[in-house]
């Protein structure tokens, strides 16, 4: 099997495996070293390429995955000997220094550039937040990307394939998931959990097995609205749901968590499906859709069932998926007259981190009163909780600060934060209480 | 001359022939060519990085290379029983296998003490110490052979961080010392005794992980391979001299039969400076097993937990001070945790030692280093070397002092902060290019620091309403940096350096400098091209820095202790001059054109001259300890949330003298890097030791700051320049190390009234300094709070 796409304006046809990484046939195949290999876990962002448009990192791509789609590496950036304007604003504006992180910058910042009409400071710092510089300490970065935007023609580039797609990611193919074969060893969404598993994993990829592409089938994307209830593909990735206009509607809370998780080249290519199916207790959107009440629907290829959210989670990234099963889709109630919600994201840092606590609340509030209530927490137990009690505690009260005060109690004893390398209990669980108390306090 | 946006006061630049120097400043005038110091050319080696073209050591094509491997000791302390390579060599016979029982040499690293083996030979003293290499043609083959390898081993007790080291010492037990020095006056005791205010803290340091980006890496040619017959390595490293002489030494070679090339080096902080003498090492001793090209390149985990780090250190302060703030006494402590080998802690505790008392005056001075054996990878160079951390303790001291006294964190600062005339605590007098109170007072008039700073005060004992809202906090820090090696060390080295005058591919003549200095990022094979090109009135297109390789370039020493600039720059800013005599003067490139068809190329070769008046003596540490100074004022504004003490910097206004600035755009650079580390090294950067391993090994885990958490800089430059650099130039490298981490966590006391005292202060620490404090309540539930 082959994998043709289209790179740096031409097209071209890879032998290598399906799971083989896109960093690494870029650099070994096509001998375009400017993607280097920092972390390999998807965090520092120097192997940064743009896919269909779109900022990703090439250590967590699939080279199955860019059949029929677009690749930009810094290599295509400049027109010939003539520099991109934001690669000529990073060189005049002193945002190189020792140029490891330099082509990923680039290349974020030009997709920056290209998706923003008005850039702004913070605009660009988020947008490069998935791109670690040891040496400039950003500022000059900064300044030139704002410095490129300012130029007329900042967002042209090499050849006429290079331009980015508005077609949603994986649309290059479209299968229908009724002719896939499910018993396929590895089963890849986004990638951004399973390539990250280190050079161990890699070598198995690379050797073993059949590869089913769950990004590409039609049944698991797509977010729309039916019957009153918002559904999500299980294959939506964070950055479509940051952007969906449905989402940000009716959902903002879930618009917001999504950009709340890992770095932009994290939000382009992980899906909601992934970040439930890892169940990691520090998964951030999971606490949202806990909080917003949200459905499951699971399938085997040929029958569906439907899982309240709340019951998915059986114990350390453990869930009630069993063998040959997938999570195809998700389903929310649009929210009612008098919805109120919260959230906090506490992490290691402003952007890309993992969270030490994360909040998100749904009230509904009638006359002054708390009629409902969903409260649930991540990274403070081993898995996602629902704060049941802390609810219960605040139906038919008025959100003041003795209620909040007992809530707060009431969520800490409901969950069992842990001592890591992130975080300690004692602040956890001292942060939970904060957070429960701010949330209720922000109804008044 | 400001490079900032706002005008300054500050004294003029030195003019040639003003002031009597040793060195005579850049810009002879015996040509027109503009003067390019003092502007911001491109860098020269920028158009490559940016289109991705440039060629790390992982990128270089170099067909038939094999992969080369280190297998790492899973213990602390162990006596290795036995390794058993059968099973790996079964798999797969190709591979090749060393172990220390395989060298042909002395098992040693030569850095101070020759005591840093390149594989663990009996003993293993540190987890992920190397016991074996492993060599194969691919890396998935190497891997699988590592993971073949059998090693049966002893454990063995283990001191596994500085607090078990002190506890240890302090029952008695017997501990490891690698490094002591210190200096003490009469009347310090008498001070004490008559002073109005004692104060004392404890502060505490934690390991800081360079984290540049391109991990450790070199590729070595064996003979046969390589270009001129000799053994040849190619790396990312920052002294390709150090390297030589390690490998010289392990292989029994002659100098000529070793050569070294720097690759284009992504980052170093002084990560690159030792380190790398390992990495070459190996990847040379199984190129020579093997035959064959062998690149070694450190996967991002292995670096973190294997390479050297910031030494974490214990400074303890007792402060007699006068009733308006004035220093009266100072008895410091600086206790470093060296990891299990000598390596370089001797020299960064030098320099800790040296910079322990801060920037103040102070007429009566006590301290006292050393630096203790732990069993874990040995502890660095790191951007600052041993500075960082004193320089914490120093300020957030400073910050005590002020608060018992009533007074703000300028306000104290200005009282004792050093003025030409002051005298240090090793005797040495500063006659010239000190800033320190300019820096302050600038950063005073840039922020309104003193007024913002006791406004939040008031803001915060008057009681805020609890609304969610961020809590604003202000803290300052005052660093000063020597530049150049510490005491003789430049003395001893008179680094030589190379000018070489040739006619270039097109038949125009070329300057070409001949140093070791390398250029990892900080633009130094720009900055020295502009030094040289106004020196000799060259145009700085025909001004050529040579890659450094030891073929190639003298030993103009390592590129290190913000010294090149000032060192070597200053030796090349001579080099040109002479030159530009040699010549005879008029349009360069008419003269130079002249020169070459008559007598061909022409090579200068001068040395760095330190002044013959200043000495330093290293028994009784006295004299001048550096040639110069540099000083730097941070000031973080800053946001903490009320519910989670997360800090968010927002603004960071630095004011930096580091003499004359060849390029400001450069230089800028340099400040805003270092800031941003010392800022990360103040408030996000844990490292947590767990069996002498970090839990945070990885970019996922170690938290540096992001873009996103990238305070918006207002970096100023204040010029008074030095006689000892070229046209007043001082190192900037290290300087904006030593202020950042402290003033963030000011910020944060001025925020919530908490005293933090260690660094890095994460929100979980501030979090329980509060508790202690009294001054966060922890309502008391759940989590295992009692």
């Amino acid at each position: 099997m082959t994998v043709s796409f289209t790179l740096n304006g031409g097209r071209v046809t890879s032998a290598a495996a399906a799971m083989a990484r896109l960093l690494d046939v870029l650099r070994d195949e096509f001998d375009l070293t400017g993607a280097k290999e920092g972390c390999g876990e998807g965090e520092c962002g120097a192997c940064t390429v743009l896919l269909d448009g779109d900022p990703v990192c090439a250590c967590l791509v699939p080279l199955g995955q860019v059949e029929g789609r677009t690749v930009l590496s810094v290599e295509g950036l400049a027109r010939g000997a003539e520099l991109a304007p934001v690669q000529r604003a990073l060189l005049d504006g002193g945002g190189i220094q020792c140029g490891a992180c330099t082509p990923g910058v680039a290349l974020s910042a030009q997709a920056h550039l290209e998706r923003c009409a008005q850039p702004t400071r913070s605009s660009v710092n988020e947008a490069l937040a998935g791109n670690i510089c040891r040496c400039t300490g950003y500022e000059r970065i900064t300044r030139s990307v704002l410095a490129a935007a300012q130029c007329e023609d900042r967002c042209a580039k090499s050849g006429p394939d290079a331009s980015p797609s508005d077609a949603p990611a994986g649309a290059a193919i479209e299968e229908d998931l009724s002719a896939a074969d499910l018993s396929k060893k590895i089963l890849i969404a986004g990638g951004t959990d399973l390539l990250a598993a280190g050079p161990a994993a890699w070598d198995r990829f690379r050797a073993g097995g059949e590869v089913l592409d769950l990004s590409k089938m039609r049944d698991l994307r797509g977010i729309g609205l039916v019957a009153e209830r918002v559904e999500i593909g299980a294959a939506v990735t964070f950055a479509e749901l940051r952007r969906h206009p449905l989402v940000r509607e009716h959902l903002p809370m879930l618009a917001q968590v999504a950009g709340l998780i890992g770095s932009h080249q994290i939000q382009n290519r992980a899906t909601i499906g992934g970040n439930m199916a890892n169940a990691s207790p520090a998964g951030d959107s999971l606490p949202v859709l806990l909080a917003l009440g949200a459905e499951v629907v699971i399938g085997d290829g040929e029958n569906e069932r439907c899982v309240p959210y709340a019951q998915f989670h059986t114990g350390y990234r453990q869930t009630v998926l069993t063998a040959g099963e997938l999570i195809l889709r998700l389903s929310l109630p649009l929210p009612g007259e008098g919805q109120h919600w919260f959230l906090r994201k506490v992490g290691t840092r402003a952007a890309q981190a993992i969270s030490k606590v994360l909040l998100a609340a749904c009230f509904e509030l009638r006359d002054g009163i708390v009629v409902g209530a969903r409260l649930a927490a991540g990274s403070v137990a081993a898995t996602p909780v629902l704060l049941d009690q802390a609810a219960a505690v605040c139906i038919g009260q008025r959100p003041q600060e003795e209620l909040a005060r007992r809530a707060a109690t009431q969520a800490r004893l409901e969950v069992k934060p842990m001592d890591d390398l992130r975080s300690s209990a004692r602040y956890r669980s001292h942060v939970l209480g904060r957070l429960v108390r701010r949330g209720i306090m922000s109804l008044r | 001359m400001v490079s900032g946006a706002a005008p300054s006061t500050h004294k003029p630049l030195l003019a040639a022939g003003t002031e009597p120097g040793h060195t005579a400043p850049v810009s002879a005038s015996h040509h027109a060519t503009p003067s390019v110091v003092g502007t911001s050319p491109r860098r020269r080696d920028g158009v490559a990085k940016v289109k991705g073209e440039t060629r790390f050591v992982a990128d270089m094509d170099c067909p038939g290379a094999w992969c080369g491997r280190a297998l790492r000791a899973p213990l602390a302390r162990a006596r290795v029983v036995s390794i058993d390579s059968s099973a790996a060599l079964a798999a797969d016979p190709e591979i090749v296998v060393l172990t220390a029982a395989d060298l042909p040499g002395p098992n040693v690293l030569a850095v101070i003490e020759d005591d840093w083996p390149v594989l663990a030979g009996e003993f293993v003293n540190h987890a992920t110490e190397p016991v074996a290499l492993v060599a194969a043609p691919t890396a998935e083959r190497a891997r699988a052979a590592l993971e073949a390898l059998v090693v049966d081993y002893e454990e063995l007790p283990a001191i596994l961080d500085l607090k078990a080291a002190l506890a240890a010492e302090e029952a008695g037990e017997p501990v490891s010392v690698l490094a002591s020095c210190g200096l003490g006056h009469e009347g310090v005791e008498a001070a004490f005794a008559s002073a109005p205010v004692i104060v004392d803290g404890v502060y505490w340091t934690g390991h800081q992980e360079h984290l540049y980006i391109e991990p450790q890496g070199v590729l070595a040619l064996p003979p046969n391979h390589s270009s001129d017959g000799s053994l040849e390595v190619v790396g990312s490293l920052q002294c390709p001299f150090y390297v030589h002489k390690a490998l010289t030494h392990l292989l029994g070679l002659e100098g000529d039969q070793v050569r070294v090339r720097q690759a284009p080096t992504g980052g170093g902080f002084g990560g690159k400076e030792d380190y790398p003498d390992m990495v070459a090492a190996h990847a040379a001793l199984l190129a020579l097993a093997v035959g064959q090209p062998v690149r070694v390149i450190y996967e991002r985990t292995e670096d973190m937990e294997a390479t050297t780090r910031r030494h974490p250190a214990r400074v303890t302060h007792r402060t007699a001070v006068a009733e308006d703030g004035k220093l009266l006494a100072q008895d410091i402590e600086v206790v470093f945790d060296g990891g299990a080998y000598v390596t370089l802690s001797p020299v960064v505790l030098s320099r800790g030692v040296l910079h322990a008392g801060g920037p103040y005056a102070c007429p009566a001075v006590r301290i006292r280093g050393r630096a203790m054996a732990t069993a874990t990878p040995p502890n660095g160079a790191f951007r600052g070397f041993g500075a960082p951390q004193v320089q914490f303790a120093g300020e957030r001291q400073m910050d005590r002092i002020a608060r018992r006294l009533g007074l703000d964190p300028l306000t104290v600062r200005e009282r004792n902060a050093y003025v030409i005339g002051d005298t240090t605590p090793t005797g040495q007098v500063l006659t010239s290019s000190v800033a320190a109170r300019e820096c302050l007072a600038e950063a005073e008039r840039r922020t309104d620091f003193r007024r913002r700073w006791r406004e939040a005060e008031a803001a915060r004992t008057a009681g805020r309403p609890d609304d969610g809202e961020p809590l604003p906090g202000l803290g300052l820090a005052l660093g000063w940096h020597g530049s150049g090696f510490t005491g003789n060390g430049e003395r001893r080295m008179r680094s030589p350096v190379r000018l070489r005058l040739v006619l270039d591919d097109e038949g125009a003549p070329q300057v070409q400098v001949r140093v070791s200095s390398t250029d990892f990022g900080q633009g130094t094979g720009t900055v020295l091209a502009q030094i040289v090109a106004d020196a000799c009135g060259a145009p700085f297109a025909s001004v050529c820095v040579i890659n450094p390789d030891t073929g190639e370039v003298p030993d103009s020493g390592p590129t290190v202790a913000s010294r090149t600039v000032m060192v070597v720059g200053g030796a090349l800013d001579a080099a040109g001059r002479e030159l530009a005599i040699k010549l005879g003067g008029g349009d360069f490139m008419e003269t130079a054109a002249s020169w070459l068809a008559q007598h061909g190329a022409l090579e200068i070769e001068t040395r760095h001259e330190p002044d013959p008046e200043t000495s330093f003596d290293e028994d009784t540490y006295s004299g001048t300890a550096y040639p110069a100074y540099g000083w730097t004022c941070a000031v973080v504004e800053a946001e903490l949330d009320p519910d989670t003490l997360e800090t968010r910097p927002r603004r960071l206004t630095t004011v930096t003298d580091v003499g004359r600035v060849i390029n400001p755009l450069f230089c800028k650079g340099q400040v805003e890097g270092g800031t941003l580390q010392a800022l990360g090294y103040g408030y996000l950067e844990e490292m947590t030791m767990e069996a002498g391993r970090p839990l945070q090994n990885s970019f996922a885990t170690y938290i540096v700051p992001t873009a996103a958490d990238a305070p918006e800089m207002d970096t100023v430059l204040l010029e008074h320049p030095a006689p000892a650099g070229p046209g007043g130039a001082k190192g900037v490298g290290e300087l904006p190390m030593n202020a950042g981490a402290a003033a963030v966590v000011g910020a944060m006391e001025n925020a919530t009234g908490i005293v933090s005292s260690r660094a890095p202060t994460t929100p979980e620490v501030l979090f329980e300094a509060g508790i202690v404090q009294g001054l966060i309540r922890d309502e008391g539930v759940g989590g295992g709070v009692a």
